[in-house]
């Protein structure tokens, strides 16, 4: 076998993954042939030396800077999904309006009339209270622009900066 | 509507064991609405991906603003996401395209100036553990970092990508190939061949042996 064929399995061989086939080439290759003797010793040097290579940890601002852009997502017209609490919350006031309005309809009006508005009312009722979870995901929203306020300044200047 | 009542259910579900449920679970959870189920995945990949990516980029803060577009990007996706794939192959391939075209718009800025930011910007980043050694033998450690660093940062952008996915991630040959949109079989050449240009650059380094630790 040529040195170049034996070369997938000896980077097997090199990550670990090798199957026992390809540790069998590797090592029958390898023990009649001491270039590739040589070239496995010092791969595996090299693969052992980028278990140093440095690193970083996320700076402290990291989620607050993602949740800032989330927010801004949320304010700016492309993304459906931040929209529709907000498309919700007009349901929800109109919803209100409606009961309100039959409120002051049904006091004005004869008791006669009753029940067809009952059942709607406590249909408009159902409907604020499934959105109620909506404006709790509002709440969150709020709580994202509060965190825009806070590394406001400096997340600017470090999506400034690579642009440079 | 109906979004917003299996978003309720998803939050009761992954609050239980967060730290145990699946990636693939995890993001149905956002698909779904659970913001806790972002925040779980967050947790598990920030690093790993801002890591990453200031290993491609070299640039901490772009590592960073990067990182994050790859997280808006999958929280903008979620509606369309499809459990057919690992979750971390679709991140890391965001990711590794996203790391790709910036220095690809790099090459058209002035270089070398970002270089320079990068070698003072990282000075105090190097994490290297305090094991109680000596200056000295600290200083030599920091040294060999730095020339570990350099090699691999002088490796070709995809050399470079594929080799810290196949290194540091726990991904097998065909997510890494599907990441980088190669076929495995060429995926096994650019990494062979980035291995023996490390080992050829690292000889040096490795010739002395038994130092450090
Ligand atoms: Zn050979």
């Amino acid at each position: 076998m040529n040195c170049q064929r034996i070369e997938s399995a000896l980077l097997a061989v090199l990550d670990g993954r090798a199957t026992a086939a390809e540790k069998e080439q590797a090592a029958a290759h390898i023990a009649q042939c001491a270039d590739c003797a040589r070239r496995m010793e010092s791969l595996r040097d090299a693969w052992n030396a980028l278990d140093h290579l440095p690193a970083i940890e996320p700076s402290p601002l990291f989620d607050a800077r993602l949740r800032a852009r989330l927010a801004e997502e949320a304010v700016a017209p492309r993304p459906r999904w931040f929209a529709w609490p907000l498309a919700h919350l007009r349901l929800v006031a109109l919803a209100a309006g409606l009961v309100a309005v039959t409120a002051v309809w049904l006091s004005v009006r004869p008791a006669a009339v009753l029940p067809t508005p009952a059942r709607e009312q406590s249909q408009q009722d159902f409907a604020v209270v499934k959105n109620l979870p909506i404006l709790e995901n509002y709440d969150v929203l709020s709580n994202f622009d509060a965190l825009t306020a806070l590394p406001g300044a400096q997340q600017d200047a470090s999506q400034a900066q690579p642009m440079e | 509507m109906s979004e917003l009542q299996l978003s309720t259910t998803a939050g009761v579900l992954y609050t239980l064991d967060r730290m145990t449920t699946s990636d693939v679970e995890l993001m149905l959870g956002v698909k779904a609405g659970d913001d806790a189920c972002f925040e779980a995945l967050l947790a598990r990949y920030r690093t790993p991906l801002v890591v990453f990516l200031y290993r491609m980029v070299r640039d901490r803060a772009a590592a960073e603003d990067l990182a994050q577009e790859a997280f808006l990007r999958v929280f903008r996706a979620r509606a369309s996401y499809a459990p057919d794939a690992k979750f971390t192959t679709w991140l890391f391939r965001i990711a590794a395209n996203l790391a790709l075209n910036w220095l690809r718009d790099g090459r058209r800025r002035a270089q070398e100036l970002s270089l320079d930011r990068a070698e003072e910007d990282e000075r105090p980043a190097l994490d290297l553990p305090d094991t109680g050694a000596t200056i000295e033998q600290r200083m030599l450690e920091r040294e060999r970092a730095l020339r570990i660093r350099e090699a691999v940062a002088a490796l070709p952008e995809k050399q470079r990508a594929a080799v810290l996915l196949h290194k540091y991630q726990d991904l097998d040959y065909g997510e890494i190939a599907r990441i980088l949109g190669c076929s495995q079989s060429a995926l096994k050449s650019l990494l062979f061949r980035a291995y023996e240009t490390l080992r050829v650059r690292l000889s040096a380094e490795v010739a002395a042996p038994g130092k450090g630790r």
